[in-house]
C-alpha cells in the first residue's frame, strides 16, 4: 500500500476519510448534549457569570443602567452591622436542624427497621409531609403556633424573639425528616446480617450493637444526610419567608432572607449580589470540609 | 432473635412522633370543615356539621382553579422537558465516559448542584427583565426546569453506562441511526431511573418556591405555593376557607405521592446505598 514515491501519499485519504467518520461519530453524540448545554448554560452559566460582573456595581435591581463601583460592595460588606446578626441566626439555624434532623431521623430509621407491627403505616406518615411545599408547612404550623401552642405554652413560639427559631426548625423538622429517615434506612438495610448475627454469637447487646456496628457501617449514609441537611438549612428561604418573613424584629433573617431583603425591599442588587457570592464559598468550603471529613471516617464494607 | 425487635420506650417514642406528624393534616381537615363561629371557640372545637361552603368559597376566593391551572401546566412542561434533556445528556456523558470534554461537563454539573439559588437570583431577575421573560409561564418553565437538569443527569449518568454497548452495536449494523438506537433501545430500558427522577422532578416542581416568588408576581400566573403566600399572608385571612383550599390542594399531591412512594424512595435514597 506505500505509495512514496508520489507526492500525495493515498493513505492520507484513508486518514481523512478516518477522521471524518470518527467526526460524524462525535458529532452524532455532541447533538445529545445540545439541549442541556443551551438550559444550563441559559439558566445556570450565564447568569453565574453575569452575577460576579453584577457585585461589582450599584445596581438598584430596578433601573435599566448601573456603575461600576470596584470592590465597594465588599469592603462595605466587612464593616455592615446588618450582616452580622443573619450570619449568626443561619449558623445557628443550620448547625441545630442539622443535629436534631439526624439524631431523630437515625432514630426513628432504626426503631422501622426492626420488627414492629405496622412499620409501613409509621413510614408513611413521616414520608408524607415531603410532598407538602414549604409555604403552606410554614402557614400551617404558624396557625398552630398561635391558636393552640400559644394555648398550651403560655408563649407563641413564632411570635416571640427569644424562641421564633424553634418554631422554624419545628416545621423544617416535620417537613423534611422523612428523607432522611428514607436514606439512613436504605443504610440500614445494605448493612449485612452476618455482622449483627456474628455480634450477638459474641454477646454484644443491643448498644454495644449500634455503636460498633451500626454506626461505622452508616458512614455513607451519615456523609450524605449530614451534607445535604446543613447545606439545605444554611440556604433556608422559603420556610422563614412565609413563617415570619424574617422577624420578629429581624430575629429569624436568614442569609438567604437577607440577600432578599436587599434585592427587593432596599433595592440594593448589587450589594445583595456581593453578598450571595462570599456566602457561596462560605457554604463550598463547609460542604467540602465535611465531605473530606466523613469521607475519611468510612469503613470498607 | 428477640433482641432485634423495637423495645417498649422507643415505641412509645416512636407513637408520639407520629401523632405529633399527624397532626397538622387533621387540624387541616378539621379547619377546613368548621364555620367561622366555631372555630372562634377554639383551634379544636368540633363542628355540629360539615362547611362543605368553605370549599366552594375556596375554589372561588383563593382562585385554585386558576392556580391549579397554572401549576399543573408549568409542573407537567417542567418535568416532561427534565427528563427529555437529562436523559439526552446523559446518553452522551455516559457513552464518551472517556473523554475529558464530557466529564468537565459532568464536574460542571456536579459543582452547579452546590450552587445555593440566592446567587443567580440577581442575575437571573435582570436577564428576565431584559428578555421580557417576566411573569411568563414559558419563562417559569424554563428557569425551572434548567435548574433541575444537573441533579437529573447526574443521577441518569450510571444507569446510562450500565446499558451494554453490544445492544447498539446490533442495531447499528442494521444501519439504525444514533437518534433511532436512542429512543428504541436506550429510552425504554431506562424506564425505571426515568420515573425515579419524573416522580422526584413532580414533587419539586410542584411545590417549587424560589424561581416562582422571584418570576411570577402577577395575579394571573400564580402556582399554588404562590397562591397560598398571598392567600394566607393577607391581613385578616378567612382561615376555614384558606385551610379549605389547603387540603384541596393536598389531596392530589398526597395521593400522587402515596402512589409513586417506591419511586420517591429509590430516588432519594439512589446516592446513599452507593456509598
Amino acid at each position: 500500500m506505500e505509495q512514496g514515491t508520489s507526492v500525495f501519499p493515498v493513505r492520507w485519504l484513508f486518514y481523512g476519510k478516518d477522521i471524518m467518520k470518527r467526526l460524524k461519530r462525535e458529532l452524532s453524540y455532541v447533538v445529545f448534549l445540545i439541549p442541556s448545554l443551551l438550559l444550563f448554560g441559559f439558566c445556570v452559566v450565564y447568569p453565574f457569570l453575569s452575577g460576579i460582573q453584577l457585585a461589582f456595581t450599584d445596581w438598584d435591581g430596578i433601573s435599566r443602567t448601573y456603575n461600576f463601583v470596584g470592590a465597594d460592595n465588599f469592603t462595605k460588606l466587612l464593616s455592615d452591622k446588618n450582616v452580622l446578626q443573619p450570619i449568626k441566626t443561619t449558623a445557628i439555624y443550620g448547625l441545630t436542624v442539622t443535629a436534631l434532623n439526624n439524631v431523630l431521623a437515625l432514630f426513628i430509621a432504626t426503631t422501622l427497621s426492626k420488627k414492629l407491627k405496622g412499620a409501613a403505616f409509621f413510614k408513611t406518615t413521616f414520608f408524607i409531609p415531603l410532598a407538602i411545599s414549604a409555604v403552606l408547612a410554614s402557614f400551617v404550623w404558624k396557625y398552630i403556633d398561635s391558636n393552640l401552642i400559644s394555648i398550651l405554652l403560655g408563649n407563641s413560639l413564632l411570635g416571640k424573639r427569644e424562641t421564633v427559631l424553634i418554631g422554624i426548625i419545628l416545621i423544617s423538622l416535620w417537613n423534611n425528616l422523612g428523607s432522611n429517615i428514607m436514606i439512613y434506612m436504605a443504610g440500614i438495610a445494605g448493612i449485612s446480617r452476618d455482622y449483627e448475627e456474628a455480634s450477638m454469637i459474641d454477646g454484644a447487646n443491643g448498644r454495644q450493637r449500634f455503636f460498633n456496628i451500626t454506626v461505622p457501617m452508616l458512614m455513607p449514609s451519615f456523609t450524605i444526610c449530614i451534607t445535604l441537611t446543613l447545606t439545605a438549612s444554611l440556604r433556608e428561604f422559603g420556610t422563614v419567608l412565609a413563617a415570619t418573613g424574617g422577624g420578629p424584629a429581624g430575629s429569624s433573617q436568614t442569609v438567604a432572607i437577607l440577600i432578599y431583603d436587599y434585592m427587593f425591599k432596599y433595592s440594593r442588587a448589587g450589594y445583595a449580589q456581593a453578598i450571595s457570592l462570599v456566602f457561596m464559598v462560605f457554604l463550598m468550603v463547609i460542604g467540602l470540609l465535611l465531605t473530606k471529613f466523613f469521607r475519611s471516617k468510612e469503613v470498607e464494607a | 432473635m428477640s433482641e432485634n425487635r423495637a423495645s417498649l420506650g422507643s415505641k412509645l417514642a416512636l407513637a408520639v412522633f407520629t401523632a405529633i406528624f399527624l397532626s397538622p393534616f387533621f387540624i387541616c381537615i378539621l379547619m377546613a370543615v368548621k364555620s367561622k363561629q366555631e372555630t372562634s371557640k377554639g383551634i379544636l372545637s368540633l363542628p355540629e356539621r360539615i362547611h362543605w361552603e368553605n370549599f366552594t368559597s375556596a375554589i372561588e376566593k383563593a382562585r385554585i382553579l386558576l392556580s391549579m391551572k397554572n401549576s399543573i401546566l408549568i409542573t407537567v412542561c417542567s418535568v416532561i422537558i427534565i427528563v427529555l434533556v437529562a436523559a439526552t445528556a446523559a446518553y452522551a456523558i455516559g457513552r464518551r465516559y472517556h473523554n475529558k470534554f464530557y466529564r468537565f461537563y459532568e464536574t460542571l454539573l456536579v459543582s452547579s448542584m452546590m450552587l445555593p439559588f440566592q446567587v443567580i437570583m440577581v442575575p437571573v431577575y435582570r436577564m428576565y427583565k431584559e428578555l421580557n421573560l417576566l411573569n411568563t409561564r414559558t419563562g417559569a418553565v424554563i428557569m425551572i426546569s434548567g435548574l433541575a437538569v444537573a441533579y437529573s443527569t447526574v443521577m441518569m449518568i450510571g444507569f446510562v453506562r450500565g446499558i451494554p454497548l453490544e445492544l447498539e452495536e446490533a442495531a447499528q449494523i442494521e444501519g439504525a441511526g444514533r437518534f433511532r438506537i436512542f429512543f428504541s433501545i436506550i429510552f425504554p430500558l431506562l424506564k425505571p431511573i426515568l420515573a425515579t427522577v419524573a416522580t422526584l422532578q413532580f414533587l419539586g416542581v410542584w411545590n417549587e418556591f424560589n424561581v416562582s416568588i422571584l418570576l411570577l408576581q402577577k395575579e394571573a400566573i400564580k402556582t399554588i405555593p404562590m397562591q397560598q403566600y398571598v392567600f394566607f399572608g393577607a391581613y385578616g385571612a378567612d382561615y376555614n376557607t384558606a385551610f379549605a383550599a389547603a387540603v384541596i390542594t393536598m389531596i392530589p399531591v398526597i395521593v400522587i405521592f402515596l402512589i409513586l412512594q417506591k419511586q420517591v424512595v429509590a430516588g432519594m435514597t439512589a446516592g446513599a446505598v452507593k456509598g
